[in-house]
């Protein structure tokens, strides 16, 4: 039961923390205070609260397939927040300094983030730890599961910032777009779960060289969302995040060029 | 030549009208599953390769469990005393493995896919 509940809430909490990490990163880069994590992590743990207290409700909605709509409503946003930052980070000139208008994407991927992570957290503690003969190892695996969890994604975020000044901008841009072209695969991942999608068979099985269930799958899929049996329409979404921030890079990079 | 051009372009798109219909004649395969004292039931069993599968599976615990498998790619929370439907495949030929996650020792199962592909 212990040994359970820590990989359970390690699971969720790294994929967040690694989120968190990245997104703090590229904030402290562009010099911004970092006082948004605040209202941003307590709003995701707020409604990832509300979302697992409603959770069977919202699973009996659209004829049983509630729960897929309301995660890929959750990715989509979170992609979009990415997406919205990755653009002004190519745009702008990041030595300029964003205003602090610009950290509302950063601050609400957080609160998403948080949200849907969370939300397995709390439908697991609160079944399991309602209960007398499991309170104990539900309450002692959560916190050893979180303090491994926030603890790689703080050494992430310093492992990111004592980077090169000059590396910085572009492996954070590279993280947050495989991280986005990761959330699209996951998104389409649900909409095939639901049957509203027709779902093809996998264009290869990579499970030989990486298994999903290891312990580079896992991290791997923390990071990227890797899978090892993708479907073609899961990795022509993915490759199309990857080719639009691709082009935006080229685009800005001419202009930036003939100025 | 020119008729053998259109036969075979009517032999074609009739050839293409079947492969469609096929398609959309494709019937799912529907499969229950139950989970009782956190083990699940049946545990094993088969399933038609290239074919989708609906899942419907019951919790008939009180307490919520997460259907999840590495292998099909998916993972959802049925709470307890609730019902949850899982579309998976087509699936190649093969083993894959599911498992509940909030009860990994005790709920475990495999799904053999059987036939072609």
């Amino acid at each position: 039961m212990l040994l359970d509940a820590v990989i359970i809430v390690l699971r969720e909490v790294l994929e967040a923390a690694l989120i968190i990490s990245v997104l703090l990163a590229s904030n402290r880069l562009a010099g911004v205070s970092q006082r948004w994590i605040y209202p941003a992590v307590a709003s995701g743990v707020v409604f990832s609260i509300l979302l697992a207290t409603r959770i069977g409700q919202i699973s009996e909605m659209f004829e049983g397939s509630g729960q897929e709509y309301a995660h890929c409503f959750l990715l989509v946003l979170t992609i979009a927040c990415l997406l919205v930052h990755i653009l002004e980070l190519l745009l702008a000139s990041v030595r300029n300094g964003l205003g602090a208008l610009r950290t509302i994407p950063l601050g609400l991927a957080v609160t998403l983030a948080i949200c849907r992570e969370g939300e397995e957290i709390f439908v697991y503690g609160y079944a399991f730890a309602s209960r007398a003969d499991s309170k104990f190892h539900i309450v002692l695996g959560t916190a050893i599961g979180a303090g491994i969890g926030i603890s790689i994604g703080v050494l992430s975020y310093y492992a990111l910032s004592a980077l090169k000044r000059n590396h910085v901008a572009p492996v954070l841009i590279s993280l947050m777009t495989l991280m986005s072209a990761g959330m699209a695969m996951q998104a389409v991942m649900n909409l095939m779960q639901a049957g509203l999608i027709e779902s093809q068979l996998p264009l290869w099985n990579s499970s030989s060289v990486v298994a999903e269930s290891s312990m580079v799958g896992q991290l791997l899929f923390a990071l990227f969302s890797y899978e090892s049996t993708p479907t073609p329409l899961q990795v022509g979404v993915y490759l199309a995040v990857v080719a639009l921030v691709f082009c935006v890079a080229l685009v800005s990079r001419v202009a930036k060029a003939r100025h | 030549m020119k008729k053998l051009r259109i036969s075979l372009a009517t032999v074609l798109t009739f050839a293409l009208c079947l492969l469609i219909a096929d398609a959309n004649a494709e019937d799912v395969a529907e499969f229950q599953i139950q989970i009782r004292e956190h083990l699940f039931y049946p545990a094993e069993f088969d399933v038609p390769a290239g074919r989708r599968v609906k899942l419907m599976i019951v919790n008939l615990d009180a307490t919520p469990e997460e259907f999840e498998s590495y292998e099909l790619n998916r993972e959802k929370v049925i709470v307890g005393g609730a019902k949850a439907i899982v579309y998976i495949g087509p699936l190649p030929a093969g083993e894959y493995t599911f498992f509940g996650e909030f009860n990994p020792k005790t709920a475990q199962g495999k799904i053999t896919a059987i036939g072609k592909p």
